[in-house]
């Protein structure tokens, strides 16, 4: 039994029915939480202080965030996360042609475009009725492997890394940069240092080595990238069914030379982080509680075997096992399901603080195998946005709250890994390996010799762990890349240089979901479309999942729970001095993407805004 | 002289949209060697990497729509002053740029900063009539398109740097970073209405 809350049973067999009994199943009641309590301190204790970071700097995209801080106590009281902008896609996108969702959904991100659009082309897989030939899954999964090995490199060196620089840590934590310029590293054979204070030199933003590296690093991915899919950030040459341009020996190994790069820095990144995780853990061991939150996780996977995706829902349980990162949930650190029907199945979207308006048809009461599904589900959800002020009790952000099972689930790059390493199903292992708790990635050599990296499940989750993780996911990304790249140059090689399939906007009702990922985890694109148009289409990004506000229930969205779990270690002499830090690199850590959309729409109104409204944040 | 004529902007926002939309009108012309036209419209982080593998260029003209809360249809030059603002601001900007944010100015201030410019930068850019979702240009701006051609072709093809009408300097998120007296403002803008 995957479910806990939601009235969904599983017989025997696998097949799903409603839990008898219940007049009205998915009906829920909304709690509601008082903030008197907050009020009260705040009036009568000069170190409660309300602390607005709008907006979060260093972050893709628009977020802010409101935060309710004991100073004296160094607790967080409240925490509320806001996504500033509305994404217009899902009502740009009605009554539209179904094959223009690929490239009008690319345009919801200025990093991942081609995510949006390759998850797009899955939805349209299942909707059509169609599959890609081999090597056109094959460049899907290279392209989007490399596209997140840069994603991955930006996060670690120049939006998350700074906070860990020295330039940061002399503004708040003078005790700790004094300890790094005495403190010795561990990992000198893997990333060159000897010290870690010079290490962190090499952070700064703008000037340090390790920073200017990672930004060069990004134009070496992206020319892999474009190598295979001719355009960065919105390729065009994303089709259902495939890619429509052709590959040859030779830009397959164009892009191979640009791997092999990164490669080498995988190994020094993992170096890196390994050291600073180690530095600050035992500089103090309250660390470990920065940004920790309960073990509730879930991704979709991605990477499809060329051999087994066939694009169906009937067959997607089989498929998706089948992936390099399969899917899964898992629940207070234990894995639940790794069937994406049931993934499916446990997704809602609630908006009682967010600035939508409900909606009241249940147009699908199941899915297409015939197991039951929320009214609160993307199939059956509309999008009518409802633009009003800002109230902490009431409605606050533009982000919707997903929950699966009515839970607040996690996702990231590093989640693909603990899923994968849990269920011990991958069928693919030339360069990873399983144990029972961890994953081995052979790195090969290059310019630095083969290095094997372990990636081990954390004993503890928070804000370092979360950056160590997306370190090995450098690694893990492009071995999975490699891997691929052997595969293509196989089917090449035989002749088989078949990229796409040919097809038919089908004219008659159809549903489709794309299950696939983004750099930062989870990422579905649900379509409904009928008479040739589309009638409907949701999509869930990882930020959507990670930065959502309560839940009915007065549950916080993760971000929330990891802010409101963090320890204020930052040292400061008076409330005034307190910028945040150990905040800041809380909602860092999870690598937010506030999809980069400047539409606000409200009814036939659109506005043009920039993405940031002012800088009234700490940096 | 290398020239480089660049379009900045966000696709699918009308009239917002001008610069990507007039670099598809300008490509189909025929241009004089040595002038090349080009499409910026993606994070300056990546222009930046891609200006670094070509020869430099004399003079580099950049066009697009900007919200000035001017008369709508109302044409600016401006030359960019190559002034850098705070360290901190230009981290800001180089963030947003590497996360794909496309604007005027984050161009300006993270290629200045990596040094990817040639001191010949002029910007020309035009007050939107309308700002919604949209493929195409509005019909007001359309009606302009001739004025502003003429003006960036009288700019590509000064044999000297024109007598520049006002110095371009970028809005950034942060009042109290911004020097005082930014603006030299001339008289007799070419094309304005």
């Amino acid at each position: 039994m995957c479910f806990k809350n939601l009235p969904i049973e599983f017989d025997a067999a696998g097949r799903a029915s409603l839990i008898g009994g219940a007049k009205d199943p998915f009906a829920y009641q909304r709690k509601d939480i008082s903030r008197d309590e907050i009020r009260k301190l705040m009036e009568q204790n000069g170190f409660v202080k309300s602390m607005d970071f709008d907006p979060v700097t260093r972050i893709a995209g628009a977020l802010a965030f409101h935060t309710t801080v004991d100073l004296k106590q160094r607790k967080v009281l409240e925490a509320a996360s806001m996504a500033t902008l509305f994404r217009g896609y899902e009502v740009i996108l009605k009554g539209r042609d179904p094959r223009d969702a690929i490239f009008i959904s690319s345009r919801a991100c200025g990093v991942c475009g081609g995510v949006h659009a390759t998850c797009a082309s899955l939805a349209l897989e299942m909707a059509f009725g169609i599959k890609p030939p081999p090597l056109g899954i094959v460049i899907r999964n290279l392209a989007l492997s490399m596209e997140f090995v840069w994603d991955n490199i930006m996060h670690l060196f120049m939006l998350a890394g700074p906070d860990y620089s020295e330039e940061i840590i002399k503004r708040t934590d003078r005790w700790l940069w004094d300890r790094a310029t005495q403190t010795s590293t561990k990992f000198e054979h893997i990333h060159g240092y000897k010290n870690v204070g010079a290490m962190l030199t090499d952070l700064n933003p703008l000037s340090g080595k390790l920073y200017l590296h990672g930004l060069e690093l990004t134009r070496v991915a992206r020319e892999g990238y474009v190598t295979l899919m001719s355009k960065y950030p919105h390729p065009e040459t994303i089709v259902p069914g495939g890619v429509s341009h052709n590959v040859t020996v030779q830009s397959f190994n164009i892009f191979r030379n640009r791997l092999m790069k990164m490669f080498d820095f995988a190994k020094t990144a993992i170096g890196i982080w390994e050291e600073i995780t180690n530095f600050f853990y035992e500089a103090n061991p309250e660390y470990k509680k920065v940004g920790t939150r309960p073990l509730n996780f879930a991704d979709t996977g991605i990477w499809d075997d060329p051999f087994a995706y066939d694009g169906t829902y009937e067959n997607c349980d089989d498929w998706g096992e089948r992936r390099w990162a399969t899917p899964g949930v898992i629940i207070d650190g234990k894995q639940v399901t790794t069937k994406l029907r049931q993934i499916n199945l446990g997704i809602e979207e609630f908006i009682e603080h967010s600035f939508y308006e409900p909606w009241t048809g249940h147009p699908h009461k199941t899915d297409p195998s015939g197991s039951p599904l929320s009214p609160n589900h993307p199939w059956n959800k509309e999008t009518k946005p409802k633009p009003e002020g800002t109230n902490w009790r009431e409605k606050y952000s533009w982000s919707t709250a997903p929950r699966w099972d009515r839970v607040a689930v996690e996702t990231g790059t590093f989640i693909r890994m603990w899923n994968t390493v849990l269920a011990g199903k991958l069928p693919h292992q030339r360069f990873l390996e399983l144990t029972e708790n961890s994953m081995r990635i052979t790195i090969p050599a290059f310019e630095k010799p083969e290095m094997i990296a372990e990636w081990k499940i954390p004993d503890q989750w928070n804000a370092f762990e979360r950056n160590l993780s997306r370190a090995y996911a450098v690694a893990y990304n492009a071995a999975v890349a490699y891997d691929n790249w052997l595969i293509g140059m196989d089917l090449l090689k035989k002749g088989d240089s078949r990229v796409s399939t040919p097809f038919e906007v089908p004219k008659t009702n159809r549903l489709g979901v794309g299950f696939w990922g983004a750099g930062r985890g989870w990422l579905t694109h649900h379509i409904e479309i009928d008479k040739g148009a589309i009638v409907n289409y949701q999509i869930i990004t990882p930020s959507t999942l990670m930065a959502s506000p309560m839940d009915p229930w007065g549950s916080p969205g993760p971000y929330e729970e990891a802010v409101l779990a963090t320890p204020i270690l930052e040292q400061f002499e008076k409330p005034e001095d307190f910028k945040g830090i150990d905040i800041l690199r809380t909602i860092r850590s999870f690598d937010p993407c506030m999809p980069c959309t400047t539409h606000i729409y409200a009814g036939d109104q659109v506005v043009t805004q920039d993405v940031n409204t002012c800088a009234c944040g700490v940096e | 002289m290398r020239i480089l004529i660049a379009g900045v902007g966000y696709s699918n926002l009308s009239d917002m949209s001008l610069g990507p939309l007039l670099i598809e009108i300008l490509t189909q012309r025929a241009w004089p060697e040595g002038v090349e036209i080009d499409d910026l419209s993606y994070g300056p982080v990546f222009i930046c990497h891609s200006l670094g593998e070509r020869p430099a260029y004399d003079r580099i003209v950049l066009i697009g729509a900007v919200s000035r809360e001017e008369a709508p249809g109302t044409i600016r030059r401006f030359r960019w002053a190559h002034e850098l603002p705070s360290t901190d601001e230009i981290q800001a900007r180089v963030v947003e740029a590497a996360t794909g944010v496309t604007s005027l100015e984050n161009l300006l201030v993270v290629s200045t900063y990596f040094k990817r410019l040639p001191a010949d930068v002029v910007v020309l850019e035009i007050e939107p009539f309308v700002d919604t979702f949209g493929a195409a240009l509005s019909d007001d701006l359309n009606a302009l398109l001739p004025a502003f051609i003429e003006e960036l072709t009288r700019v590509w093809s000064s044999p000297d740097p024109l007598p520049l009408l006002e110095t371009y300097r970028f809005i950034i998120a942060n009042p109290a970073d911004r020097p005082t007296g930014w603006i030299i403002r001339e008289a007799d803008w070419g094309g304005s209405n």
